[in-house]
Parts: C-alpha cells; sequence; structure tokens
C-alpha cells in the first residue's frame, strides 16, 4: 500500500493510467467504500486494460461533502461519493431525505436502483456539470439516546443532534424533541459529556464512530432511509469515450448492487450488535409507524410548499412495487 | 492619504471586534438556552461560525498592514541591505501572486455556489466565499503597496524586514501582547 | 518526491522572509504544480473550510478572557495569594511565580499572552528583592510555558480539532504534567536559591493569607468552573471559553470594579486581531495539508518511521526530537498545523493513544518558546525583564534540563500521563 501511494504521489500518470481520484465522505468500513474498492476499482482498473487507475480517499480526508461535490463539478478531483449536502440548489436532492416514503430498506434499493433514481438522474444531469452513476445505501436513520427512548412520547423534551438540514430539524421537532446542530465530529464528545441527550444515524455509523459506547437507547424507526450518489465530473466523462464510459457505468451499477447486498446483510447483525454491547433495542411497531407519520405531517406539508412535485413523487415511490 | 487608511483600518478593527462581540453573544445565548432552558436556537450555531470566518479574514488584511502575521527574520536578518531588498521584493511579490490564486479561486466558488444557500439561516454560499475575494484584492494592494515602499526607502529595508524596531517595543508593553502571535 | 517539494518550498519560503501562513499556501500551490494538478479553488476552498470551525471558536474566546483578567484586576489577586502563601521561605518569590504561574496557567490559554502580563507584575518583584536578574527572568519564562499545558489551552484546540481528538481529553490530559514541570522548577528554583543565597521574607499572618484568599476568591474560582463544566459535561470546550469570557467580565465589572465597559471594545479588538492571525494560519494549513494527504505524503512519512513502529517509546522519543528541532525555530501553531497531519497515522499505525500522544506533543511544541533562536516567550520575558537575548539564553538552560527530565519521563512511562488524564475524563 505505502509503495502504491509513493508511486502515486510522484505522478499523476501512476501505473500508466490516467488517475482518477475519487473523494469518499463515509469511513472505509461502510458498504459503499468497500464496494468501491472490492468491485469499482478493479472492475475499471482491469476492464480498462490499466489506462485509468483508481485512488480513493475516504472518511471524507478531502473534505466535507459539499466541497468534495464542488471540487468534483470543478475537475479538481474526478469523482465523488457523497450525500444530500446539495439539496439546496438542486431540490431533487431533497427526495432522499423525504421521511417514511419507504416501506423498507428493500423498498428504497429498488426505489434508488430503479424509477425514482432515474428520475432524479436526469434532473440533476440536466443541470448540473456531473454525471450520477450510480446509487449507494448511505442507511436507514434511527434513534440513540442516553434517556428512554422506546415509544413516541419519550421524544418529548430530548436533546437530539440533527444535521443542519430543515428536514431533520423539523422531522426531529414535530416528535418534540429540542434539536441541537452540531457537526459530525463533536457528536462523540457531546454524547460522552451529556451536552446532548440523543442523535439519529443508521447504526453502521453508530457502530463505526463508537458512539454505542456512550448511549443506552436504540428506537429502530428507519424513518429516513438515504442514499449515497457517485458522481463523475464533467470533466473526466467527456474525455472519455463511449465505451470507456460503458465500462464505469457498469462498475457503478456492479458496485451499487453489492454495497446494497452487503448494506441488507449487514442491518440484523448491527442489531445483534446494539444488543450485544447492552443497549435497549426497540422497534418501531405498526401502530407507532402511523402514529409518528401523522404526527410528522408539518415536515409533508413543509415539503408541499416548497416544492410543488413533492406530492408527485411521493405517489411515485408508493406505486414502487 | 495615510490617516484616511489609518482611519480605514481602525473602523476595520472596530468591525472585527464587534463581529467577535456577536459571535460571543450567540454561543453564550446558546449555553444559557440549553442548560436553563433545556432548547436551542438552530441559527445561532450557524451564524456564529460563519462571523468567525469573516473576523478570520477581514483580520488577516488588518494584521497584513500591520506585519503581523508570524515571520521568521533569522536569515533575513543576517544578510546585507541588497539581499533583503531583493528577498523583501520576491516574498511580497509570492504573497501578491497567493492572493490573485484566492481571487480567482473565490470568484469560480461564487460562481459555482450562486443558487445554494446553508441550512439553517438561508445564507447565499456565493455571499460567504466573497470574502474570500475582499481579503485577497486587499492583502494583494497591501502586498505591492510594501514594495513600492520599500523601494523608494531602501535606507529603512532592515527594518521593515526585521521589525526590530517595533518589536522591542511591543515585548516592553505587555497589553500589546496578547496573542501569542508577536515574533 | 512530493515530501521534498512541500519542505523545500515551506522551507525556503519561511527563510526569505514570506510569512508562515503564506509560505503554507506557497507549498500548497508547489504541490498542485508538481502534480499537474494546478487549481485556484483548492487554495481559495480549503482556506474557507479551515477557517470555518466552530471548535476552533474556543481560540478567540479564552484569548478574549485573558484581556478581561488583566484589565479587570484578576491577575494581580492571583499574584498577591500566591505571595501570601509561599513568600517567606527561601528564595520565597521565586515559588510565589511558579505557583502564580500554575494558578494563572488554569485560566489562560496561551504562553506568550501569561508571559506578558505575569512577567510585568513577577519579575519586578524579585529584582527589588535583590534577585539575580537574568534567573528571574529565565524561571518566568520557563514557567509560562505551563499556560497552554494546564487547560483551557489554544494549541490543545488547535491539535485536538485537526486531529479529531476530543479537546477535553486533552485538557484533561494536561493537568498532571502541568503539575510535574512546577515541581521539577521548584527543584532547580530550590538549588538556585541556595546557590545565590537568596533573602527570605517575613512570614505573613493568618489574618494576611485568609484575606488575600477572599480577595482573590473570585479569580481562584474561575479554574474552578472551568474544570466542573468541562467534567460534568455541562458544556464543551469552545462553550467555556464564552462561559470564561461572561465570568471575567462580571467579576472585572461588578466584584474588583477594575473593568470600565469603556474597555470592553479594546478588548474585543485585541482578541479579534490575536486570533485572526492564529486562524489565518491554520486555515492556510488546510491547503498544504489537503495537497498531502492528495500526495500521500503522511503514509510515506509512515514509511520512514516503520523502523520505529514495532517500539512506541522509541518512536515517541524520535518524534520529540524531531518537534525540539522543528521547535527551535518554528513558533507553536504552525509546528502543530504542519506536523500533526504528517505525524497523526505513524502514532496510530504504532498503536499510540492519540491523546496521549497529543499532550506530549503539545509540551514538546511548546518547549520550542524557550530554545533559541526563535524563543517568543523567551523575546516576551526579555522585554518585561529588560535583558537581552544572550543573557537569558545562558540563565534558562538549567530549567530547560529539567523540563526536558520531566518530558522523557513521560515518553518513558505513558502511565503518569495517562491515569490522570483518565481519572479527571471519568473514564
Ligand atoms: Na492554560
Ligand atoms: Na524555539
Amino acid at each position: 500500500v505505502m509503495t502504491a501511494g509513493l508511486l502515486s504521489g510522484c505522478s499523476s500518470q501512476s501505473n500508466g493510467g490516467k488517475l482518477v481520484k475519487v473523494a469518499i465522505c463515509v469511513s472505509s468500513q461502510t458498504p459503499a467504500a468497500i464496494a468501491m474498492e472490492e468491485v469499482f476499482k478493479p472492475m475499471v482498473e482491469e476492464q480498462t486494460d490499466g489506462r485509468y487507475s483508481i485512488q480513493l480517499y475516504d472518511s471524507g480526508v478531502l473534505g466535507a461533502e459539499k466541497v468534495t461535490y464542488d471540487y468534483t463539478r470543478s475537475g479538481i478531483v474526478e469523482m465523488c461519493v457523497v450525500g444530500t449536502s446539495m439539496w439546496s440548489e438542486t431540490p431533487v436532492m431533497t427526495i432522499p431525505d423525504f421521511p417514511f416514503v419507504f416501506r423498507d430498506v428493500e423498498h428504497a434499493r429498488r426505489c434508488y436502483q430503479g424509477e425514482l433514481g432515474d428520475y432524479i438522474t436526469e434532473e440533476v444531469e440536466k443541470e448540473q456539470p456531473v454525471q450520477l452513476l450510480g446509487w449507494f445505501p448511505n442507511g436507514a436513520r434511527e434513534f440513540t439516546s442516553n434517556k428512554e427512548l422506546n415509544s413516541l412520547d419519550d421524544f418529548q423534551g430530548q436533546k437530539l443532534r440533527m444535521p443542519n438540514n430543515p428536514i431533520h430539524v423539523r422531522l426531529a421537532e414535530s416528535l418534540g424533541a429540542n434539536v441541537v446542530i452540531m457537526d459530525m465530529g463533536e457528536v462523540f464528545t457531546s454524547l460522552e459529556q451529556g451536552v446532548v441527550d440523543g442523535q439519529d444515524n443508521p447504526l453502521s455509523t453508530v457502530k463505526s464512530e463508537g458512539w454505542y459506547e456512550v448511549q443506552d437507547y436504540v428506537y429502530n424507526t428507519d424513518h429516513i432511509i438515504t442514499s449515497l450518489e457517485l458522481f463523475a465530473g464533467d470533466e473526466l466523462w467527456n474525455s472519455m469515450d463511449e465505451a470507456d464510459q460503458k465500462v464505469f457505468e457498469e462498475a457503478a451499477r456492479a458496485a451499487s448492487d453489492a454495497a446494497w447486498d452487503m448494506y441488507i446483510d449487514e442491518m440484523e447483525s448491527d442489531k445483534q450488535f446494539m444488543i450485544d454491547q447492552g443497549l435497549t433495542v426497540t422497534d418501531l411497531s405498526e401502530e407507532d409507524r402511523a402514529a409518528m407519520i401523522e404526527k410528522i405531517q408539518p415536515v409533508y406539508d413543509y415539503l408541499d410548499s416548497e416544492y410543488d412535485w413533492a406530492k408527485d413523487v411521493r405517489e411515485m415511490i408508493a406505486n414502487i412495487e | 492619504m495615510k490617516s484616511f487608511l489609518d482611519r480605514l483600518f481602525k473602523i476595520i478593527d472596530y468591525f472585527t471586534g464587534i463581529l467577535t462581540g456577536g459571535m460571543v453573544l450567540f454561543v453564550f445565548l446558546n449555553v444559557i438556552l440549553r442548560i436553563f432552558f433545556n432548547s436551542g436556537l438552530t441559527w445561532s450555531e450557524e451564524l456564529s461560525r460563519y462571523l468567525f470566518v469573516f473576523v478570520t479574514y477581514i483580520g488577516a488584511i488588518s494584521a497584513m498592514r500591520a506585519g503581523e502575521h508570524m515571520t521568521v527574520d533569522i536569515l533575513v536578518a543576517k544578510v546585507g541591505p541588497r539581499v533583503q531588498m531583493v528577498l523583501y521584493v520576491i516574498s511580497q511579490l509570492i504573497i501578491a501572486i497567493l492572493m490573485a490564486i484566492l481571487v480567482h479561486g473565490s470568484t469560480k466558488m461564487v460562481l459555482q455556489n450562486i443558487a445554494s444557500r446553508t441550512a439553517a439561516l438561508g445564507i447565499s454560499y456565493a455571499f460567504l466565499y466573497s470574502v474570500g475575494i475582499i481579503t485577497g484584492v486587499s492583502i494583494a494592494i497591501l502586498a505591492l503597496a510594501n514594495i513600492a515602499h520599500a523601494v523608494t526607502h531602501p535606507d529603512e529595508i532592515s527594518s521593515i524586514v526585521t521589525g526590530s524596531v517595533e518589536e522591542a517595543e511591543h515585548a516592553a508593553r505587555p497589553e500589546e501582547n496578547k496573542g501569542g502571535n508577536e515574533q | 518526491m512530493t515530501l521534498v517539494v512541500f519542505l523545500a518550498a515551506l522551507v525556503g519560503g519561511i527563510l526569505i522572509g514570506v510569512p508562515i501562513c503564506f509560505s503554507l499556501m506557497f507549498s500548497g500551490v508547489c504541490m498542485m504544480l508538481f502534480l499537474n494538478g494546478f487549481n485556484t479553488q483548492i487554495l481559495s476552498q480549503n482556506l474557507f473550510s479551515g477557517a470555518d470551525s466552530f471548535s476552533m471558536m474556543a481560540v478567540p474566546f479564552f484569548v478574549l478572557t485573558g484581556e478581561l483578567m488583566n484589565r479587570g484586576g484578576i491577575t494581580k489577586r492571583i499574584v498577591n495569594f500566591a505571595n501570601a502563601l509561599v513568600g517567606h521561605v527561601r528564595g520565597g518569590l521565586g515559588y510565589v511565580s511558579i505557583l502564580a504561574i500554575l494558578l494563572f496557567a488554569s485560566i489562560m490559554g496561551s504562553a506568550v499572552a501569561s508571559t506578558a502580563a505575569l512577567g510585568v507584575i513577577l519579575i519586578p518583584m524579585m529584582v527589588r528583592a535583590g534577585y539575580n536578574r537574568d534567573r528571574s527572568t529565565a524561571l518566568v519564562a520557563a514557567g509560562n510555558i505551563l499556560s497552554p499545558i494546564m487547560p483551557p489551552s489554544v494549541p490543545m484546540i488547535i491539535f485536538g480539532v485537526q486531529a479529531g481528538v476530543s479537546v477535553t481529553k486533552l485538557f484533561m490530559g494536561g493537568i498532571a504534567p502541568a503539575v510535574y514541570l512546577s515541581a521539577a522548577l521548584c527543584v532547580v528554583w530550590f538549588f538556585i536559591a541556595k546557590k545565590d543565597n537568596l533573602p527570605t521574607a517575613p512570614r505573613q499572618s493568618m489574618r494576611e493569607i485568609v484575606k488575600s484568599l477572599l480577595d482573590g476568591i473570585w479569580a481562584l474560582l474561575l479554574p474552578v468552573i472551568i474544570l466542573v463544566g468541562l467534567r460534568s459535561g455541562m458544556f464543551t470546550a469552545t462553550e467555556a471559553g464564552v462561559i470564561c469570557v461572561a465570568y471575567a467580565l462580571i467579576v472585572g465589572i461588578f466584584i474588583y470594579r477594575e473593568f470600565k465597559v469603556s474597555m470592553l471594545m479594546d478588548c474585543l479588538v485585541s482578541a479579534a486581531k490575536s486570533s485572526a492571525v492564529i486562524m489565518f494560519l491554520a486555515a492556510a494549513a488546510m491547503v498544504s495539508s489537503w495537497m498531502m494527504t492528495v500526495a500521500n505524503i503522511p503514509a510515506t512519512v509512515t514509511a520512514l518511521l516503520t523502523p520505529f513502529l514495532s517500539n512506541p517509546i522509541l518512536l515517541m522519543f524520535v518524534i520529540c526530537l524531531l518537534v525540539l528541532l522543528v521547535g527551535t525555530s518554528m513558533d507553536v501553531t504552525p509546528t502543530i498545523m504542519i506536523l500533526t497531519p504528517v505525524l497523526l497515522p505513524a502514532i496510530k499505525a504504532a498503536g499510540i493513544d492519540p491523546a496521549y500522544f497529543g499532550v506530549v506533543f503539545i509540551i514538546v511544541t511548546v518547549m520550542g518558546l524557550l530554545t533559541p533562536p526563535v524563543g517568543t516567550v523567551l523575546n516576551v520575558a526579555c522585554g518585561a525583564g529588560r535583558i537581552n537575548m544572550q543573557r537569558i539564553v545562558k540563565a534558562i538552560w538549567p530549567f530547560l534540563i529539567a523540563e526536558a527530565v520531566v518530558l522523557f519521563l513521560m515518553v518513558l512511562f505513558p502511565q503518569i500521563v495517562t491515569v490522570p488524564m483518565n481519572f479527571f475524563t471519568g473514564g
């Protein structure tokens, strides 16, 4: 690994191939990063006979999500795997953060890899100098807390850390929680010290960030099943012939499949891991799910007032088998 | 002209001071709200963070004018005045070029982010990124002015590159020496 | 090879007199050109992202606290209290200085600021009592590096943010080393007092001690508030900064009545300027560190350090020597900003606790403030003690050696740092 690093550090033509830097905003242990390393990279490098050399930078070392997306648009990095931080300028990218639109994770996968994904991709590519090559699981978000949290009423008055995104903030507020916005990097210490009581993230994140050590309750709500997307900048894309583009597209699709398979396998083991670590894990019952959807109606009202297509998209998702 | 600039930079310093006061206020407000009222303002973290960015960028201009950016003079203090002049002109040129790069890059960021807004307050990223243009242009002008001053006052070059006269005064007066940034 | 370009551009820029912040950007641009990846947005974006940090806001807050304490009469009451307590032993004012510095260090975050504030009070006091001027000045200089070791600490905030290590944990890790270092300074001073046959002052009555304690109680409560607040999770390190500002303001205005509201603007401006310099440099370091990441330089350095990875103590020892060397000519913030991304992967690869490393790393780095040719604390102490550089350099070495011995012990026996750190953190 180190020799490879030395070589690629010396020249952008390492291994004889064109260097393709891929900024990944999640840790190397996540399904998306593993799929990029084990599926995407070898597939592209082999099928283009080494004309491209893929270099992955995981854990956000090249910058925050929004920044690496900007780098991709500018051609500073060739590709990136990021979440939905470009939502304010590309409104369709709010869709992956819509709460309770997917029936379950399998349904979310079919939507992203099918009609819904195609719809968003078309809208994004129409406006932005990027290609959206593939949809990866970012995870189903669950709530965790230090205070008792296993029913809808428990949200009342809890201090929950939320990402700086109006949908997430409104969701937590409509559940009765007090929202504290802070950066991912400060969450561990804040949970440990009780600056906040809890947060919402996929269990895989709770595991990889070590938050389970400082949390007591998990409420498996799956309220948002959000995505990561693989983008390629147009500068790279337009420099490739059609055959190479096809290779990249197929590798992205294969990596996407691998990541979703991995993620779905992991969900159960992550849950078991939390139980083994002594956390109280509660699944969301059908009645509570219905009650929760009712309670977060203000979020849908907000979405419908902001985006005239929001209702149609929810219907489209509901109609996907 | 000189007194106009002095006054301008005095105003700039006051401006950064007020922004710093704002940072204290918003963070303090949130701590109090959280500890005593178990609630918080979603926008105060974002606002204080961007005030901080402005303090840093605008303060950097003021520090450039006052010659307060940390510098190492172990080599330049030892060479003759002629070499000092050459090195000084080169180093100020490097600064001007770097700031031209900053202006160009910030302009690209502004254009790229016309439509994107921050999450809590909806401030335009284009507006936030434009502070890089202001700082870049200002520091580049100051660097070029430094060159012009040095070339027209060659007898002062030694004290310019080492800042020796000022340094003794600074060290003797503790109230000017708080930040850990003097050489 | 990129490592060479990085170092050549950085060191070259610094040596020809380019301010360190611009030298860092310059080395970033040189690496871009070398890697055929020149793009102006890399510079502008990383500079912005570097300044856009909530945790770093603790820097202006603690700088502002120092300003408010000096003008609000808090600083001199700490000295009075220390004097009443230990002023009567042989060379007592030396111990007074060490105690006052330690107390002061538990509120101030920057060595240069505390040297400036305490130097003008402590050095003339000792000289008037007939102590050797050079050695008195050296003691104050050597003592004041405790400021960034005892929490709160600006360098620890900078390191913690860059390394992704809990700032609170670093703070808690600094308490024990600060006490060891003060003890070491006391030992050195004991021998100096004996050799110079320093005079003693009359012992103060219990009433006088209680009086100075009561007068100084509000000042002495501030470190307690910081420690308890951080330890109990009432607030984060950044928030502790604003609590300190508010507290110092209230005590200065309403209790000691020495702080006038009209002084507030000056304090704010001064804090803004000082922290802008620190932050602009920290942000500039993001430009070169981004290029280093792209070029995999940390992996290169880890490879260079591979022979030591299997022996953590040896690795720490090598790193300490390297940092001491860099510290002779480089100031604290740039040393941290430049070396952290390079060294951290090796530290992790060797299985060393990054928080323990951070504490030791900060101590070595701030020792650089006492080593010529570039030692900012030396400069400021010289100004306060009215002596020149040569004289203080001659007088500082016994203290510096004592501090190096403490450092060596902390490398050899990491437990003397980690056990108290975990105790204070509650882990
Ligand atoms: Na301190
Ligand atoms: Na030094």
